[in-house]
């Protein structure tokens, strides 16, 4: 049921903000080294995280633990045939948990909420923040002998260095879901961005339901590919940008693309890259997958997300954890988790023509896939500084007050 | 006084202990749940944030409350970004209500006074939407009201009615009958029970005195209905105003975005959760005139019944 106010939406906003309040304590931010948590990496100035003496990675050679892994990650964001198959494999089982973004996910990790042995899915702006605090632990690469699968430019990344705490898990690129039924290809192409902005397209118009991304869209399409380091003008123009697609194309902000695209609510809706590859699935029996598009920008101006692994630090599975990544890294292994999930694991092997032909992927949709060079040059979002966020979010409530 | 009054009243008196102890579950309950939360939203809204972490870190201490963020959210709501969502809530949860009553109590009056047997068989029908969740219900209405949807192509076989139209494309008619449709419920059964309850024989009076149908209708039926019109009222604008997820459903447009959604923005994916618990506070605060009210009129009525 909705969010009524005295019963729900007032005790539930009430009891989010006690579990926040909990989280939440006055020396959260002690014994924290700042330096590491508050500092940004970026393509230009590549960070080595620190290994800490008193948080060393686990020894060599240890036996695998009985009992249950504990893993939180994002909801069906994980086979769980590849599940099943290392339940098998270890004689153990496996336990997730989930969760809705990355603040949540640090929120209960740091106040001891949520006692998991390894995250599937932090983001890079988070990741300093879990090295800093000694949340999780640097990996031990001894166990990781897949590790050699991954995209080379995913190997040694600017955002860790030495691959010392974050596995790669899967990559994405933000562009345009499409209809190819109602929308050429070829004129979305020749549009870009612009194609949202088209007033053709009224009511038939969504843009993710994601202050970053859309704030990155409008200020792409305005030329300007500082997405991380955003003046006031600049933001000032982006949502001037935003509330110009809210005020004449009605736009619809969601992040359910891969659910209406298929259905045919609407024509045109900023995506994810693996969001349409999950679309195709989505499609009502007997419609074909061509109907779906996707167009993406150059690679220098390309959105590309990635998700990091980690094992927690004094995680009671720490072999399990190591395996388990080892595991997902392994190229079948991670074409069974594309298949699934929708979103390509970091990894060597994901080719066009291999990822068609094991049908996880239709022809018209190759675009969908990330490369190592759009690894090596895309935008990633990276953390901002805190006055900027918070300005960044009151522009974002700004465009979605649709005043 | 009766030897057995007199007996009756020490008798009272001396269960007065345990009367009075039925009241402490209830009073534990609001206490966990209503107090302590609310206080825990206060604490958050005049507190700071983890400059590292971005969390809230709440201020238990009401002499230590930093008051910053409640002033620019209130200023917002007065007079910046944030005036319109609340104007729209207000809006809608008024036509909301108007449109409850005017489908809910004659439906009410229909069970209470001339449904016979089918009494409770209408009553069962009534509550049978309840055994499907909000969500799915709200989503049953994404499907009949798609573009290609069952109305549509009713539209479409009669265009007599204008024709198909885009109902879910930022359209606030349809977020409105989306809360009637989905609170008009918890207004029909208050409204039947207070109208039930109505001693009939004050009708066969009004009747026996002159009055017409209509008449009777309005000089008895519909004032001694008032306070379960008022507590039918409450128990279905209350919530609409909180709501954020029928026009998430049925909309998923700013253009009629209530201030729900600005509150769930802000305390689910902001880092500034200070600004969420203010605007819990501000929307509190406007509810509480309105409980004042309820509370006046009813302690009134209670006054003139016992005089």
């Amino acid at each position: 049921m909705a969010a009524p106010f005295s019963r729900r939406t007032f005790l539930g906003a009430a009891a989010a903000v006690v579990v926040l309040a909990a989280c939440g304590s006055d020396d959260s931010s002690s014994n924290v080294d700042t330096d590491v948590a508050t500092q940004v990496a970026t393509p230009d100035k590549p960070v080595t995280l620190p290994i800490y003496p008193d948080n060393p990675a686990i020894a060599d050679g240890l036996k695998p633990e009985s009992g249950t892994l504990k893993i939180a990650n994002y909801a069906d964001y994980v086979s769980p045939e590849l599940v099943d198959a290392f339940k098998q494999q270890y004689g153990v089982d496996v336990e997730i948990s989930t969760y809705e973004n990355g603040p949540e996910l640090l929120s209960k990790i740091t106040s001891g909420a949520l006692k998991v042995d390894l995250i599937l899915s932090i983001g890079i702006d988070q990741l300093p923040k879990y090295v800093g605090a000694k949340l999780i632990q640097p990996m031990n690469k001894t166990y990781l002998t897949n590790v050699g699968n991954l995209l080379p430019s995913a190997a040694n990344p600017f955002f860790d260095q030495g691959l010392h705490y974050g596995i790669p898990y899967t990559v994405f690129t933000t562009g345009i879901g499409f209809r190819t039924d109602a929308i050429d290809p070829a004129t979305v192409d020749q549009q870009g961005w612009d194609a949202l902005f088209d007033p053709k397209w009224k009511g038939e118009v969504g843009i993710l339901n994601d202050s970053r991304e859309a704030f990155a869209m409008a200020m792409l399409k305005l030329g300007k590919t500082n997405i991380n380091t955003p003046s006031d003008d600049d933001l000032k123009a982006a949502t001037a940008e935003l509330q110009r697609l809210v005020n004449d194309s009605n736009v619809k902000v969601d992040i359910v693309a891969y659910e209406k695209l298929p259905e045919n609510e609407g024509k045109l809706n900023q995506a994810w890259s693996g969001d349409m590859v999950l679309a195709s699935s989505y499609l009502p029996d007997g419609v074909d997958a061509s109907v779906l598009g996707y167009w993406r920008p150059a690679k220098d101006v390309t959105v590309v997300g990635t998700d990091l692994s980690a094992v927690i630090k004094g995680a009671e599975h720490p072999v399990l954890a190591h395996l388990f990544l080892d595991m997902l890294m392994n190229t079948d292994n991670a074409l069974t988790n594309f298949a699934f999930t929708g979103y390509q694991g970091v990894v060597q092997g994901m080719e066009a023509d291999k990822v068609i032909a094991a049908e996880i992927i239709p022809e018209n949709l190759t675009d969908t896939l990330v490369t190592d060079d759009d690894f090596a040059k895309g935008i990633f979002i990276l953390a901002l500084p805190r006055e900027t966020e918070a300005k960044l979010e009151d522009a974002w409530s700004k465009v979605n007050a649709g005043g | 006084m009766e030897q057995g009054q007199r007996r009756g009243l020490i008798r009272r008196n001396e269960l007065g202990w345990l009367w009075g102890g039925f009241t402490l579950p209830g009073a534990a309950w609001l206490l966990a749940f209503f107090f302590i939360p609310f206080y825990a939203v206060a604490g958050v809204a005049f507190g700071s944030t983890d400059p590292i972490f971005l969390t809230p870190q709440p201020q238990w201490n009401p002499l230590k409350w930093d008051f910053t963020a409640f002033d620019d959210t209130l200023s917002r709501v007065l007079t910046g970004d944030l005036r319109a969502p609340f104007e729209r809530t207000l809006l809608y949860v008024f036509c909301a209500v108007v449109l409850c009553f005017l489908i809910g109590y004659p439906v009410a009056y229909y069970l209470a006074r001339h449904a016979g047997r089918a009494r409770t068989l209408l009553l069962a029908l009534l509550i049978l939407p309840f055994w499907v969740s909000y969500l799915m219900r709200m989503l049953a209405w994404v499907n009949l009201l798609s573009p290609d949807g069952w109305v549509n192509r009713f539209l479409e076989a009669f265009p007599i009615f204008g024709g198909p139209r885009n109902f879910l494309d930022a359209n606030p008619v349809t977020v409105v009958l989306g809360l009637v449709y989905g609170y008009v419920p918890f207004l029909i059964l208050p409204l039947y029970a207070t109208l039930d309850r109505i001693d009939p024989r004050l009708l066969e009076a009004a009747r026996d005195a002159g009055a017409t149908a209509r008449s009777a209708f309005l000089r008895v039926t519909l004032p001694l209905s008032k306070q379960g019109c008022l507590a039918a009222a409450v128990i279905v604008a209350l919530p609409m105003f909180g709501d954020y997820y029928t026009t998430d459903l049925l909309s998923r447009s700013p253009k009629t975005s209530m201030i729900g959604n600005q509150i769930t923005f802000y305390i689910q994916n902001s880092t500034q959760k200070q600004v969420g618990a203010s605007l819990v506070l501000i929307l509190s605060a406007m509810l509480l005139v309105l409980m004042a009210y309820y509370v006046w009129v009813t302690a009134r009525a209670q006054r003139e019944l016992e005089r």
